[in-house]
């Protein structure tokens, strides 16, 4: 692989080796939008991001950041 | 009528900040108003917001015919990159720009930048598909567009650079194996000659002085070839224009409207 960034690799590859849990992010779709979400100690989903093109979705406030969806 | 009320009612379980208490009576004056010329999805999303928050959504940006696409923090390749790493990945901006392509209410699209760069075929993929879409595109560099995030922001047909905002133009770095040093080399010289075509043949700045710029030693940053700051961008011909988001949006629409004027 070939990395072409300002930030040296040791870096953007540090705490590699650490224990991760790949269910920490997750993708799920709600009404059509796409959001990156993580998993609460409730195990509840919390927004994390919003994955859309169209700007006016970021204008919905139920798609802010740190909303939960149950 | 019956039936939106349930839809919303079902979107409403979605949302743990849910008013538990039966539905408060819809206010019809309100209501009224946000039934004009608009799509019945729209109107069950705004009953849902009145009923939750008690106020009226946002009204739809004026310009949601013009779409956004953010390029922020490490470019994500094949690899993941651990978690702490804010990337973007590949596998959205690729199937949201094949989206816009084909969307005929989306009209163009304004790429702004901030990304300290990343993986090669990844940053590549991205401006590839940039440089092919058909619709006019416009590319803003805010805070910093470094590495690999020069090809995509090159990339738009037409590109803007905050005063104050840095492109960092470095020689690549390669990771993993090496086999032998001339192979390598050889692999290395390749890749950097892929990006460097793809930016002198997308924007004004020639080969030579894009090779100078990127093997330059001596300059602020040891190890890091010349950061070109805002102006410095402009002037050796890699980005169009200083500025903002508003004349990255007017300069948008214009390429638009001279689009739409060139169709009839």
């Amino acid at each position: 692989m070939l990395f072409y960034s300002i930030y040296p690799l040791a870096v953007v590859f540090a705490g590699e080796e650490e224990a991760e849990n790949p269910e920490q992010w997750r993708e799920i779709e709600v009404e059509g939008k796409k959001l990156l979400v993580t998993v609460n100690s409730r195990g509840e989903q919390v927004i994390a991001r919003l994955l859309s093109t169209d700007p006016a979705d970021y204008l919905d406030p139920r798609w802010t950041p740190g909303n939960v969806i149950v | 009528m019956r039936e939106r009320r349930d839809r919303a009612d079902l979107d409403g379980d979605l949302f743990t900040n849910r008013d538990e208490a039966d539905p408060p009576p819809e206010e019809p004056d309100q209501e009224g108003e946000e039934q004009k010329p608009q799509a019945p999805r729209r109107q069950r999303l705004a009953l849902h917001t009145l009923k939750q928050l008690g106020q009226m959504p946002a009204p739809p940006a004026a310009g949601a015919d013009l779409h956004t696409m953010v390029i922020i923090g490490q470019i994500e390749g094949h690899m993941v990159l651990p978690p702490k790493n804010k990337t973007t990945k590949y596998e959205h901006i690729i199937p949201q720009l094949v989206a816009i392509e084909q969307n005929e209410r989306i009209k163009g699209l304004l790429v702004i930048l901030n990304t300290v760069g990343g993986d090669v075929e990844a940053g590549l993929a991205i401006a590839e598909m940039l440089e092919s879409l058909s619709k006019p595109t416009v590319s803003l560099v805010l805070g910093g567009g470094h590495s690999i995030g020069v090809p995509i922001a090159v990339a738009a047909d037409y590109s803007f650079i905050a005063e104050t905002a840095t492109m960092t133009i470095h020689p690549i770095r390669l990771t993993g194996m090496v086999i032998g040093v001339p192979q390598t080399y050889e692999y290395l010289e390749k890749m950097q000659d892929r990006v460097i075509k793809f930016v002198t043949s997308h924007s004004a700045i020639s080969e030579d002085k894009f090779r100078e710029l990127m093997f330059r030693t001596g300059d602020l940053v040891r190890d890091v070839g010349s950061v070109l700051v805002g102006k410095d961008a402009v002037s050796v011909g890699l980005i169009n224009e200083i500025g903002g988001i508003d004349k990255s949006l007017r300069k948008l629409r214009e390429l638009v409207q001279l689009k739409e004027a060139e169709g009839k």
